[in-house]
């Protein structure tokens, strides 16, 4: 008998939903990203105030569990505890993709060494950016959990 | 101790006992599960690194696992497509074709390291099992309890295989042949 069917021999008839369960991380991924860049807020966030899950789980009025499905960044929260979050924590939340877009692209270039910019230097001149973003800061008094938005530009892309 | 079949003949995956009885989901899962925690990597990142931006650590080690997502996608849609390109040997010296060869999955990236890695056995021409994996901290794999715990178990992996009879001396010569 060969080694394979050796092994064969050993794996167990019931098969694994890993690959269903993969596809479905893929197809709901937008979903998962927005999820995560919220969580990590949040974490971020608590870190700086040196608060515990427990203490923000009473704030929002949840359950814990609840905070620790949010801070995951795998569950699909309702709009609702959003913005308590963004009430009680003092952040800005919905703003995220953009935050995280101009991130990405920071990331790119940074790696890609086509431009050199500090993080902090705001605006960078971006080669070829097919679009026109109109930007203007919603709060620009407010800390960002000391560092964002990342990518903070001042003035408007043309 | 179980192993679940990932992808027939190809990608398998053990099934290892918590101790409490509480863990009946096989490594792959588990780790997918865990790598795409961003509470969990957060924490990581907190207890054992002295990384200024950890929202970037994070969101790079986020990236990582969807990288492996993806490849696990497409190999699972392209017969073309092997594993044999995704994983490469434990040890750097280990360039021979070994039996039971040991084998860390890494995902490649252009522009910076990836730090997530799958560890499996070879059993036979592109095909795995997966026994665990590990988020790399140090230079060497072994430097750090967290990834030792986990190359521990490729190692009891290896044991319960060949206590079952796989790669006895007779099959390592069929497989040379």
């Amino acid at each position: 008998m060969k080694n394979k069917e050796k092994f064969l021999k050993l794996v167990s008839e019931k098969k694994s939903n890993t690959i269903i369960k993969n596809r479905d991380r893929i197809s709901n991924r937008a979903m998962l990203r927005e999820s995560q860049s919220i969580a990590l807020k949040v974490l971020t966030r608590l870190d700086e105030l040196q608060w515990s899950q427990k203490k923000l789980a009473e704030l929002l009025n949840v359950k814990p569990q609840q905070v620790s499905k949010l801070i995951s960044g795998k569950e699909n929260s309702k709009i609702d505890t959003l913005i308590k979050l963004e009430e009680v924590l003092e952040i800005t939340i919905f703003s995220t993709k953009l935050e995280r877009l101009f991130e990405e692209v920071y990331d790119f270039f940074k790696a890609t060494n086509s431009i050199k910019v500090d993080k902090r230097i705001t605006p960078i001149n971006i080669p070829n950016f097919d679009f026109n973003i109109d930007f203007e800061d919603p709060t620009p008094n407010r800390t960002y959990n000391n560092v964002t938005p990342r990518f903070y530009p001042q003035q408007h892309f043309a | 101790m179980k192993i679940e079949t990932i992808f027939a003949e190809q990608l398998y995956a053990f099934v290892i006992p918590d101790g409490q009885g509480t863990s009946n989901r096989n490594e792959l899962d588990r780790l997918l599960d865990l790598w795409s925690d961003t509470g969990y990597l957060f924490k990581f990142a907190k207890e054992n690194l002295t990384v200024l931006d950890i929202e970037k650590y994070v969101r790079d080690r986020l990236e990582d696992v969807e990288q492996i997502e993806d490849i696990i996608e497409k190999i699972s849609n392209n017969s073309n497509l092997k594993f044999e390109s995704f994983f490469q040997p434990l040890h750097h010296e280990e360039y021979q074709l070994k039996i039971l060869s040991q084998q860390k999955g890494k995902t490649k990236h252009k522009h910076r390291r990836n730090d997530l890695r799958l560890f499996a056995i070879k059993i036979d021409e592109n095909c795995f099992v997966i026994t665990g994996g590990a988020i790399k901290l140090s230079q060497t794999l072994q430097g750090h309890s967290h990834t030792s715990i986990e190359l521990d178990k490729l190692k009891i992996c290896k044991a319960f295989l060949q206590e079952n009879g796989v790669f006895d001396q007779d099959s390592f010569y069929e497989l040379i042949l």
